[in-house]
């Protein structure tokens, strides 16, 4: 069942103010609503302008495919599996989609247990590239990578982390977030990111 | 997140293993059991999908395919 977890903020990049969300545990039909209603049209149109997945990386729309509706409901029942969602000025902000079923591979904290985020996404009009103009919040991969950390410490695995990412959020990963780039990933043809213990503490230090 | 309490009665050398277990990974030993039953889940549905799960030795790369009954 949807949980309330906390208010967060996300600022408004228009009126540069800060706005309270709400952080949710699990996706209910609102969230699914949204999606399809509003993010999926605009995601969609974007990712037609370009002639392939490659090149969707510069519109910001390579995740135009995701099925969030399907995913959140094999989560559902799975224990493995948490999904969240952000919600603001009554709409969808972002979504995220984590396993704890999985071990990392950086070589220090290697078969350790990791939260692996199988996917994560902001809105589509929160996304300057995708928008071709300005974009409407700020922070909401902060907040959902923040709670991410923040289960991999209830679970007890000390923040370590893993991620897959598209091509068009890998330079957020490495330069922004300063994550361990793990290398290109072949079987899952993207690039591998794992965070450790002390990039955990960094990444939470800086919210 | 709602919680319910239960009595776990361990022979002697499961009491071992989960001591064991548990420092090794730097968790308690209740972290590590409900870990271990998030896992179990999450093999257990792979397997009644049709998915295979395979356990590879990395000297050989032989394969050998992982079976819960």
């Amino acid at each position: 069942m949807k949980e309330l977890l906390r208010t967060v903020v996300l600022q408004n990049r228009g009126s540069k103010k800060f706005e309270e969300a709400q952080l949710y545990r699990e996706l209910d039909q609102k969230n699914f609503d949204d999606f399809e209603r509003l993010w999926r049209p605009m995601l969609e149109a974007r990712r037609a302008e370009f002639e392939s997945w490659a090149a969707a990386a510069e519109g910001d729309a390579q995740d135009s495919h995701w099925e969030w509706a399907e995913k959140a409901v094999d989560a559902s029942t799975s224990m493995a599996d948490e999904t969240y969602a952000i919600e603001c000025a009554g709409e969808t902000q972002g979504l995220m989609l984590v396993t704890s079923a999985a071990f990392a591979r950086l070589e220090a904290q290697r078969g350790r247990e990791i939260v692996y985020i199988e996917l994560i996404a902001t809105a589509p009009w929160n996304r300057p590239r995708l928008m071709k103009k300005e974009a409407r919040y700020k922070g909401v991969g902060r907040v959902l990578i923040a709670e991410a950390i923040n289960l991999s410490y209830q679970l007890e695995f000390n923040g370590r982390l893993g991620l897959h990412s598209l091509p068009q959020s890998e330079s957020w990963y490495r330069e922004v977030a300063k994550f361990t780039d793990f290398g290109y990933d072949d079987e899952k043809r993207m690039q591998y990111f794992e965070v450790t213990e002390a990039q955990a503490a960094a990444f939470l230090a800086d919210d | 997140m709602d919680r319910r309490q239960m009595t776990l009665m361990l022979s002697d050398k499961e009491m071992t293993l989960l001591d064991r277990l548990s420092q090794a990974r730097g968790m308690s030993k209740t972290a590590l059991v409900r870990q271990a039953l998030r896992l179990y889940q999450s093999v257990t549905e792979r397997l009644e999908n049709g998915e295979k799960v395979f356990v590879e030795k990395p000297a050989t790369k032989e394969k050998t395919e992982l079976m819960v009954l």
